[in-house]
């Protein structure tokens, strides 16, 4: 599906390493190699190992000699550990990077989240980065590696499919960017610091729908109306609340003097409300409850997808028709922050107007849900615990799908 | 990705892995050559299994797998047997070395193969070159180093490159690697194709500045004098190889003068006070014995010290103040002698190293414990060159003690009675009834040696019964210096004088500031003990002239003359490695800083002098009457850098950044220049200059000309010129509030 808010939630800022990084002078690059700051990692390799074993046995056979064969040796093996760690920092010097997530992100969907970096340097190219990025909540960990060389003034796309596994408010961190480059004998990683929120929309879920009645029966009538509506231009009819402006069709409005919109094939069709009651009265159960939003989730995905969502709430606010795209991930979105209340907290605000939805008047068809007086609204499909781990869908009391 | 240039792939990093990897077991191994390991069958099949492999990358998997399993175990087999054979540990250490190293070569290798690889490389290299000490060690490395470290580089690019995927190294049992069906000319050519000039210049002026600072911290590594010896050296066995031991036949000092190479090279302190003939004394020999002359045991025992291991050495015969001494450093060649050279008295003696040795103040010998496998390095201190050494041990025992231990040899005549009355008769004919002294005798003798015989390499000794020295002697054949030297031994003897044999090198040639002392110029020559308790010299050979029956003598060849041509400026290459590099000291070190402080001290004077200097110029000038010229000449540069500086900032810095962008795709100059704006109001910022609200528009235009798309941009040029004016702004607000503050 491809989304309107496909846009990178990165942006476009450019990110280096450390305030300052780029200000090269001798001064500074020496207080770099004498006092590494502390958010750098630095660790030896196999090979560096041996290199600083083999200087401490060559030092020592040296000043045990006095050989200067040795002496020299040593010197060309200390030089090489010099050169290494300037090699080392000029490959770091002018990186830029930027994180791209593209949402919506999906829990326990791969997704591909991309690294842009950049090599600003004026000719020297850069080689062999990683960069470690960590998932806050669950504290996984990935991996960009760069494979090819990055030459001056070039940048490369890294796409690493990364797998959120859980819906709600997620951050990517890119916590350090290493290297082993030149030689291999120091991993050496400079900490990035550069975090990107995510939402992570709820997993979708199989479901099954139950009464094939209870779905027929439903199309009482339910108008559509929202932007970039489908289907064949039937008439034209007076412009009513909530109407898109973009339905407007000027010239008759301005023949008939009143304002007249365009009534599509797709407007006659009959649809569905969703309602999400989230109060910890009936989710005592935290899987019970992910499951609630991934199926509420799916559904309204569903039910969109048919141009048969009419509008969508979720307890704690009022019900909100579904014109666009746009209505449809803000519920989604609010699908992925819920976290189930506390037992205190569940208990009904009447001073918030928030009026929790029975199974007794879910069979009513959740009259009691607020903004639901309107009538457009009345084909409510409502949720409610079905066994100890499922949830089912509730249309005018009866069981109408199950998860 | 707006790379240009292609992109070397894995297989294309495998193939440069694997050249570098045989080049540098090469090297390596070729390294071995020069050190005296006998392992030259060993060396050459590893030679051409690195050829062949490297010609053939495929065909490593083409050895059975079951060959792979039994290759270490079989080095080790041969190596234990190698050393229970020989009983050579370092040789064996070698070809077990070489044996491991080509292994290596030729399997496939990972990670931790390359890096043995360069372990062992290393060790051959580091091995030849402490035991060789040969200059040649410098560049091999040098190439080494560079050679193991794109070896390492290729090698993490490999990593890198197939990091999440299959390693395709190669195994041992595999089909061969895709990266082994190699065409080095392609990949030479695409490797050039990815390659930038600007990379490679800067890459080999990395590795210049690499060996600079090697340079460096070689100099500036701390020395201490640690009482200690180099194992090496104990762990190979060398004799030597031109001879000069305690026991000397005839001919052999020929033989050594029939080899042109250079025996040892000394810098001379102070080259003004040298005479005219050098001497240098290696070995004392005073008994004649089966037809060749040697070092007493009784002398030896007499006359040597217990075995010391010591960096010093406290002089012999310790000459005053009047003496005609000055410093020597000697560098000797390994191969040489045990023995090592001196003159004849010194105040004191340092090695390089600790050696360890036994040395005779009486005989003015010192003697190493083993063959040098190295070059031999060390300096005396008040050095004297005179051909008389004062002996009074011997003095006190002979020959008024004649017949005691010490005194025998040095007057032993170990010749039948019939032979003795032969030499007692040319001795008659010498004195001519008179009684000599020695000094007189001595020139007398030699001049009857010289009058009777011509100097020649090629010698025929008359048949006979009796001695051979007795039958060149009392012949006209022409002889060599051994021959000259031990009739004269006899000849004294006979008269009663105490009288000794020395081999040494006689002379030697100037190469710049040093001598050098070939082996051509071995010798041998005689010292008479005086009547003044003193060990002369006489040389019976020839007279200085060189010319003796027709026949130039070669160790007099060049004597003191000066060396040219390219092998001479080659020695003193060789001369440097071995003062600055493999010679080089505390002592050294300490000079070093001196210098330096000398040089910085005197360079400072000098910039201080020419300021003072222009300054008064200047001042004088300023003084003198102005003139409308004078006007002119001022104010005309000063109108003409304004006016270069405001058209440069109008006009010229445009062109120069639109003539840049053209030349250049992969940056904007623009976007530079701007992002250099943003860098200083950042750095102004870090300074703690309060931030006016200005900076935050120009700094958002800067922005994005930085970042934004060039569509968007607005005239760059303003926004600079605006940028400077807000900066400058704010740098005179923040110099105010900070004048106020204080």
């Amino acid at each position: 599906m491809r989304q309107k808010r496909s846009a990178p939630a990165g942006g476009h800022v450019w990110h280096r390493a450390g305030a300052g990084w780029r200000a090269f002078s001798p001064r500074a690059v020496l207080w770099w190699f004498l006092f590494p700051r502390r958010t750098h990692r630095t660790g030896m390799t196999l090979s560096g190992l041996l290199l600083i074993l083999l200087a401490i046995a060559i030092g020592t056979a040296a000043y045990n000699s006095a050989n200067n064969i040795l002496f020299l040796t040593l010197s060309l093996l200390l030089a090489c550990i010099i050169l290494s760690g300037m090699l080392s920092a000029v490959n770091f010097q002018g990186l830029n990077w930027r994180l791209e997530v593209a949402e919506p992100v999906r829990a326990g969907q791969e997704h591909p989240v991309v690294l842009v970096v950049r090599n600003g340097k004026r000719f020297l190219p850069t080689y062999s980065l990683w960069f470690e990025l960590k998932v806050s909540r669950s504290g996984q960990s990935y991996e960009f590696t760069l494979r090819e060389r990055l030459d001056a003034g070039a940048e490369t796309r890294i796409e690493l499919p990364v797998v959120l596994p859980k819906r709600g408010l997620e951050t990517l961190e890119l916590t350090y960017l290493g290297s082993l480059f030149p030689f291999g004998f120091l991993r050496k990683a400079l900490y990035a610091g550069t975090t990107q929120e995510v939402t992570v929309w709820p997993a979708p879920v199989e479901y099954r729908r139950l009464s094939t009645a209870a779905w027929q029966q439903s199309a009482a009538g339910e108008l559509v109306r929202r932007v970039g509506q489908s289907g064949d231009l039937l008439a034209l009819r007076r412009y009513q609340l909530d109407d898109s402006h973009r339905q407007i069709h000027w010239k008759a409005s301005a023949r008939l003097r009143q304002l007249m919109v365009r009534q599509m094939s797709a407007e006659s069709g009959y649809g569905f409300s969703l309602w999400v009651d989230l109060s910890a009265e009936h989710w005592k159960r935290e899987e019970q409850f992910e499951l609630l939003c991934s199926f509420a989730a799916t559904l309204a995905e569903d039910l969109f997808k048919s141009d048969r969502l009419r509008a969508v709430g979720v307890s704690g606010g009022s019900m909100m028709p579904v014109r666009s795209l746009r209505d449809v991930e803000l519920f989604l979105d609010r699908l992925a922050v819920a976290t189930m209340p506390e037992p205190e907290e569940a208990s009904p605000d009447v001073s918030r107007n928030e009026i929790v939805v029975t199974p007794a008047d879910r069979v009513r068809g959740g009259a009691a849900v607020p903004g639901l007086h309107h009538q457009r609204w009345r084909n409510l499909l409502t949720f409610g615990p079905d066994g100890i781990r499922g949830v089912a869908a509730y249309l005018h009391g009866e069981r109408a799908a199950a998860a | 990705m707006a790379n240009e240039r292609p992109q070397l792939s894995g297989n294309e990093l495998q193939q440069l892995r694997w050249l570098l990897g045989g080049s540098l077991a090469l090297v390596s191994i070729w390294a071995v050559w020069y050190l005296d390991a006998e392992a030259w069958p060993l060396l050459g099949l590893a030679t051409v299994a690195t050829f062949l492999v490297l010609w053939r990358p495929t065909l490593p998997s083409r050895i059975p797998v079951w060959l792979h399993r039994l290759a270490f175990p079989a080095i080790l087999a041969g190596f234990a047997f190698d050393f229970y054979t020989f009983g050579q540990v370092l040789p064996s250490l070698v070809r077990l070395a070489v044996m491991l190293l080509a292994y290596r070569v030729v399997s496939y290798r990972k990670r931790r193969d390359d890096l043995q690889l360069i372990l062992l490389g290393l060790f051959l290299i580091v091995s030849t070159g402490v035991l060789t000490v040969s200059i040649g060690f410098a560049v091999q490395i040098v190439v080494f180093t560079a050679l193991a470290l794109g070896l390492l580089l290729t090698r993490g690019l490999v990593d890198v490159a197939e990091s999440g995927s299959e390693s395709t190294d190669g195994a041992a049992g595999n089909p061969p690697p895709p990266w082994a069906q190699v065409s080095w000319v392609a990949l030479f050519g695409r490797v050039a194709r990815a390659s930038d000039w600007r990379v490679w210049t800067f890459a080999v002026l990395l590795f210049a500045s690499l060996v600079g600072v090697s340079a460096g911290l070689f100099l500036a590594i701390p020395r201490f004098q640690l009482e200690s010896s180099l194992f090496l050296d104990r762990w190979m066995n060398r004799r030597s190889v031109t001879g000069f031991t305690d026991t000397l036949r005839f001919g052999e000092v020929s033989d050594i003068q029939n080899d042109e190479s250079i025996a040892f090279r000394v810098e001379v302190g102070d080259p003004r006070r040298l005479p005219e003939t050098l001497y240098w004394r290696m070995i004392v020999l005073d008994e004649y014995r089966d037809q060749s002359f040697r070092l007493s045991k009784e002398l030896k025992l007499a006359g040597f010290g217990r075995l010391l291991t010591d960096w010093r050495l406290p002089g012999f015969g310790f000459p005053d103040q009047s003496a005609n001494t000055t410093q020597w450093t000697f560098y000797v060649e390994p191969g040489v002698s045990r023995y090592l050279p001196l003159l004849s008295d010194f105040r004191g003696l340092v090695f390089t190293e600790p050696q360890t040795f036994r040395a005779s103040a009486q005989l003015r010998m010192i003697e190493l414990s083993r063959d040098p496998s190295t070059m031999k390095a060390f300096r005396v201190d008040r050095g004297a060159m005179s051909g008389t050494i004062r002996d009074p041990l011997f003095e006190h025992r002979s020959p008024m003690a004649a017949g005691r231990v010490l005194g025998r040899t040095a007057l032993e005549v170990p010749f039948p009675a019939e032979e003795q009355t032969v030499w007692a008769r040319a001795v008659a004919e010498i004195l001519g009834g008179k009684k000599l002294p020695a000094a007189e005798f001595s020139r007398a003798a030699a001049h009857w040696l010289q009058a009777h015989h011509a100097y020649s390499l090629q010698s025929r000794l008359p048949k006979g019964p009796q001695d051979p020295l007795t039958r060149w002697a009392m012949s006209d054949e022409p002889g060599h210096c051994e021959l000259f030297a031990g009739a004269f031994a006899m000849l004294a003897r006979t008269a009663g004088f105490p009288t000794r044999i020395v081999g040494g090198f006689l002379g030697g040639t100037w190469n710049g500031d040093y001598l050098i002392v070939r082996n051509s110029g071995a010798h041998a020559w005689c010292e008479i003990f005086d009547e003044a308790g003193n060990w002369v010299r006489v040389d019976p050979t020839a007279p200085a002239t060189g010319q003796v029956g027709g026949e130039q003598r070669p160790e007099l060849r060049g004597a003191l003359v000066a060396e040219t041509g390219w092998i001479a400026r080659l020695d003193r290459l060789r001369m440097f490695w071995y003062r600055r590099i493999v010679n080089f000291e505390q002592r050294d070190q300490v000079n070093l800083v001196k210098a330096l402080r000398a040089g910085t001290e005197s360079s400072s004077k000098q910039v201080r002098f020419w300021l003072e200097q222009n300054v008064q110029r200047f001042k004088r000038w300023l003084t003198q009457p102005w003139n409308l010229g004078r006007i002119a000449s001022v104010a005309g540069p000063i109108a003409m850098g304004a006016w270069l500086t405001w058209f440069w900032r109008r006009t010229g810095r445009d062109w120069w950044l639109g003539w840049r962008a053209s030349r250049s795709k992969r940056s904007d100059p623009i976007r530079r220049e701007a992002g250099r704006w943003l860098e200083r109001f950042a750095s102004a910022r870090r300074h703690g200059w309060e931030s006016p609200v200005a900076t935050a528009g120009i700094e958002a235009v800067l922005q994005r000309l930085r970042y934004g798309a060039p569509q968007s941009w607005p005239v760059p040029e303003p926004v600079f010129r605006q940028a400077n004016r807000v900066f400058k702004d704010w740098r005179r607000a923040a110099r105010r509030s900070s004048e106020n503050r204080a």
